[in-house]
């Protein structure tokens, strides 16, 4: 709607101005204050982020080393990479990781939290403090050792002297290992105290109109709890995604790409081949992945959309 | 405890006596603390005509390692052996300051990083970013990664100081005639480590150098109980079998010149098969039917070390380096605990040979060259090696020493961490030899690694360092971990021709920096002295094994 032109009164000496003009002023000036607050942070990410992936990128399309002088080299390094039979054995034992990790460590956690929810709020608290055990790094790598040695661990001994089982290889077994490896996830209760955070943000109307219908708690699920959370997961599945095809740190100490290499992920040969000192390889490499994890994301954000309304 | 008594500080004090000289007078008379005054007689200079520091102010910075600062106040129970003798090396060169930087020189990439952004130490382990092997320091030194040395290494004369066992290592250190690093240890050879008195309860001969590795399945079955394995082994422990017979990896029968092709290496994982199913079939064996073996996916040097010093095996494969540690948990801490002597308690033996005497070239030396950052001056190059000269090669290493033996009166702690890189094995003021400190039986050993076994030929002396280093050891990895793991039946030959292949494939992807003609001469010598050396050392194995392969397969591929 056209706004009427009109004078405004403005202090003793001052020029008069219309409310347009005031608007327009006020306008740029907010317009210049949000530049000004995202600056930091655009900054951060210029130089942080996206330099250092330009730079990497234009690296793997040469010899790259950390003194020197360097020559392009063209696509040699994905070349190699690509026609490497232990690129393409890492991009599936990653994938296989990610697929288990999100199955078992992040939706798991969205179905607790909203059984924990309908407990008293007593009750939430111990089993909440129960389900999150701050570890640190290192002690939880030694302690998982243990847990796991296949000869005197804790767990062989539940196996064979409680469960009356066949001795288990756990972690020295091809087909066990990602497994056990994303076990301990699972006992961190991963997201799902943002998942609480979210639950309790939802109205107790929306769940009352509900059961005067007469849904019962399954429907009730379905049709308020998730789709209410449905930002908090599409939020936190996005870092999910990221998170878990870059794994690195728990694999590396526990197993180091083993048995067989089928606990090696991408990020892990990345490091082998950085630690032979072909960097442009692992550069190579590096973009490979980010290839694979931009598109991943780009298409997950396309089809699911957060808006619950939608 | 400190050497310097009131009177003698007085004296230092009052510059009438050098602290180097008063402490040459008190190792001289070897005695403990000695009332000191002025008109001590002055000893003769160190025998060392290095040079010394320069004059203009250099700054020394070390991440904690190998040296580090003199604290800011004398501690309460005195300064340390190795403060006490570097206010000596500060005392004659003021203008050098040593300083604290934090950098994580035990990890390869910060380490790389560091370098790469001029903010690496002045020290640091070669062998973080040339991952421990030859190949990957020449790499490193190839790159420009490690400071050039050459000049210095001769100014000083470390090639005339260094022991024969260091200098049969040189590969680690050298590039052609280039320097890059010197020694602050030396890992004679890897080997296996026995508990002598539980051998002694189960009324087995001690080893010998011409063991086996039936020998040792033997041996592991005997000394396993409920409790106890026999044998406890790295996540690698395959290897140690393969590598007796020249398999596996790149040992002398799986890298095959291929002068052919870009690369100039192929691998062959197939031929000798019967010897890889034997040898596979036997830690198999070893593993899952005498249960002998205390192995595991995520075994390392460190996990297996705790396993023989808590007792869980009577056996343990590791380097030799660690029998003359005197921390945990090493044996003779695991001795201490026991309240035993350590001769009682444990023996070391070098690695089995294979069958029919080929020698595991996993026991020969291995070094890990200290290096230096390639952005020193010329000037802090020459601060930063005659601190090293001093601590490790003449006078402050002396001291050290005896400091370590007159505070513990242990023989041990004076010689640990034997063999010295420096060829003087004795210290000045310490009556006694390593052989007293550890036994004469594992001097033997030593001896035998260093004079035998290190004198195998080493690839990097003969072959031009490769700027690329080619295909990771991660196909040779999963295969050895797949064989080593993977419970019921497996198809060795099919894992070993998967891993061939792998490897091969990978190969192909890169082109060797040397010349084909270079490569050829050099690969002629090289197999060359590998023939000298198996006459002399093992001749049925060189002829009934190395001779036919190395008519068959070396000489047709070099042209021969």
């Amino acid at each position: 709607m056209a706004q009427e032109s009109v004078t405004v009164t403005t202090p003793i000496g001052a020029e008069e101005q219309t409310q347009e003009q005031v608007q327009t002023r006020v306008t740029r000036r907010g317009r210049i204050e949000k530049w000004l607050f995202l600056l930091p942070a655009l900054l951060f990410q210029t130089f942080w982020g996206w330099y250092p992936l330009i730079v990497a990128f234009l690296l793997s399309f040469t010899d790259a080393r950390p003194r020197g002088p360097i020559s392009w080299r063209g696509i040699e390094s994905y070349q190699r990479m690509f026609n490497d039979p232990l690129t393409w054995q890492a991009f599936q034992v990653t994938f296989t990781y990610a697929i288990l990790s999100i199955v078992l460590t992040f939706m798991i956690p969205i179905f607790v939290a909203i059984l924990l929810m309908e407990m008293p709020r007593k009750h939430m608290r111990w089993m909440m403090l129960l389900w999150f055990l701050p570890l640190s790094g290192i002690a939880s790598t030694i302690l998982w050792r243990y847990l796991y040695n296949a000869q005197y661990g804790l767990f062989q001994y539940i196996a064979t002297n409680i469960l009356g089982m066949e001795p288990q290889p756990f972690l020295n077994s091809s087909d066990q290992v990602i497994f056990w490896l994303i076990f301990p996830g699972l006992l961190l209760f991963g997201p799902g105290l943002i998942y609480m955070a979210g639950l309790q943000g939802i109205p107790q109307s929306y769940y009352e109109a509900a059961e005067v219908e007469g849904a019962s708690f399954w429907r009730k699920i379905w049709t308020i709890t998730l789709p209410r959370l449905r930002p908090i997961i599409a939020m936190t599945l996005t870092f999910a995604i990221i998170g878990t095809l870059q794994i690195f740190d728990w694999p590396q100490i526990m197993t180091g790409g083993q048995p067989g290499g089928a606990s090696r992920t991408v990020v892990m040969y990345m490091y082998s081949l950085l630690s032979n000192l072909r960097y442009a390889d692992g550069t190579a490499l590096a973009i490979m992945l980010f290839a694979v994890i931009f598109g991943i994301t780009i298409i997950y954000r396309t089809i699911f959309r957060e808006d619950p309304d939608a | 405890m400190s050497i310097i008594d009131e009177k003698g500080l007085i004296a230092m004090q009052q510059n009438t006596v050098s602290r180097r000289e008063f402490l040459k007078v008190v190792g001289a008379s070897s005695a403990g603390v000695v009332a000191a005054a002025a008109g001590l007689p002055v000893m003769a200079a160190s025998s060392s005509a290095a040079p010394r520091a320069q004059a203009a102010e250099i700054v020394l910075q070390t991440a904690s390692w190998p040296y580090t600062p003199l604290p800011e106040t004398e501690p309460e129970g005195g300064y340390s052996a190795y403060e006490q003798a570097l206010m000596i090396w500060l005392e004659d060169n003021p203008n050098v300051r040593i300083e604290t930087v934090e950098v994580g020189i035990w990890d390869t990439s910060a380490l790389l990083t560091a370098i790469a952004g001029g903010t690496a130490p002045a020290y640091f382990s070669s062998g973080v970013i040339g991952s421990w092997n030859v190949a990957g320091l020449q790499a490193a030194y190839a790159q420009g990664l490690v400071a050039d040395i050459t000049e210095q290494y001769e100014a000083f004369g470390f090639e005339e100081k260094f022991s024969a066992l260091a200098r049969a290592g040189s590969a680690y250190y050298k590039l052609g005639d280039r320097v890059f690093g010197v020694l602050n240890e030396i890992a004679p050879g890897n080997g296996i480590y026995y508990r002598r008195d539980l051998l002694e309860e189960a009324g087995l001969p001690e080893p010998t150098v011409d063991w086996t590795w039936d020998d040792v399945r033997e041996y592991a079955r005997a000394l396993t109980t409920e409790d106890r394995k026999g044998l406890v082994m790295q996540n690698w422990g395959l290897g140690w079998q393969l590598g007796a017979e020249g398999l596996g990896d790149n040992n002398l029968f799986s890298r095959i010149p291929d002068p052919a092709s870009g690369w100039n290496w192929k691998w062959d994982y197939t031929s000798f098969p019967e010897v890889y199913e034997r040898t596979v079939a036997r830690y198999r064996a070893m593993a899952y039917e005498d249960e002998s073996i205390l192995q595991d996916v995520t075994f390392n040097d460190g996990s297996v070390a705790q396993s023989f010093y808590n007792g869980e095996a009577a056996m343990m494969t590791n380097p030799s380096q660690f029998y003359t540690r005197v921390t945990e948990p090493w044996p003779y801490a695991m001795a201490e605990n026991m309240g035993r002597p350590m001769e009682e308690v444990v023996g070391f033996m070098t690695h089995p040979r294979g069958v029919s005497g080929h020698l595991n070239p996993a026991a020969r030396v291995v070094i890990p060259p200290t290096g230096l950052n390639p952005d020193l001056t010329t000037a802090e190059k020459e601060a930063a090696l005659s601190l090293y000269n001093f601590m490790e090669m003449e006078d402050g290493f002396d001291l050290q020493r005896r400091l370590l033996y007159e505070e513990t009166g242990d023989l041990k702690q004076a010689f640990s961490i034997f063999p010295f890189p420096r060829a003087k094995d004795t210290i000045d003021g310490v009556e006694g030899t390593a052989a007293d400190a550890w036994g004469q039986d594992f001097i033997d050993v030593l001896n035998f690694q260093a004079e035998v076994i290190s004198q195998m030929p080493e690839a990097g002396l003969f072959f031009p360092a490769e700027e690329n280093l080619g295909p990771t050891g991660d196909a040779w990895a999963d295969a050895q971990s797949t064989l080593s793991y993977e419970r019921g039946e497996v198809d060795a030959m099919a894992v070993l021709a998967q891993a061939e292949e792998t490897r091969n494939q990978q190969a192909a992807g890169f082109v060797s920096s040397t010349p084909d003609d270079v490569f050829v001469e050099a690969a002629v010598a090289f197999y060359a002295a590998h023939d000298a050396y198996w006459q002399k050392v093992a001749p049925e194995f060189h002829e009934n094994v190395f001779t036919p392969w190395y008519d068959s397969v070396i000489k047709p591929a070099l042209g021969m």
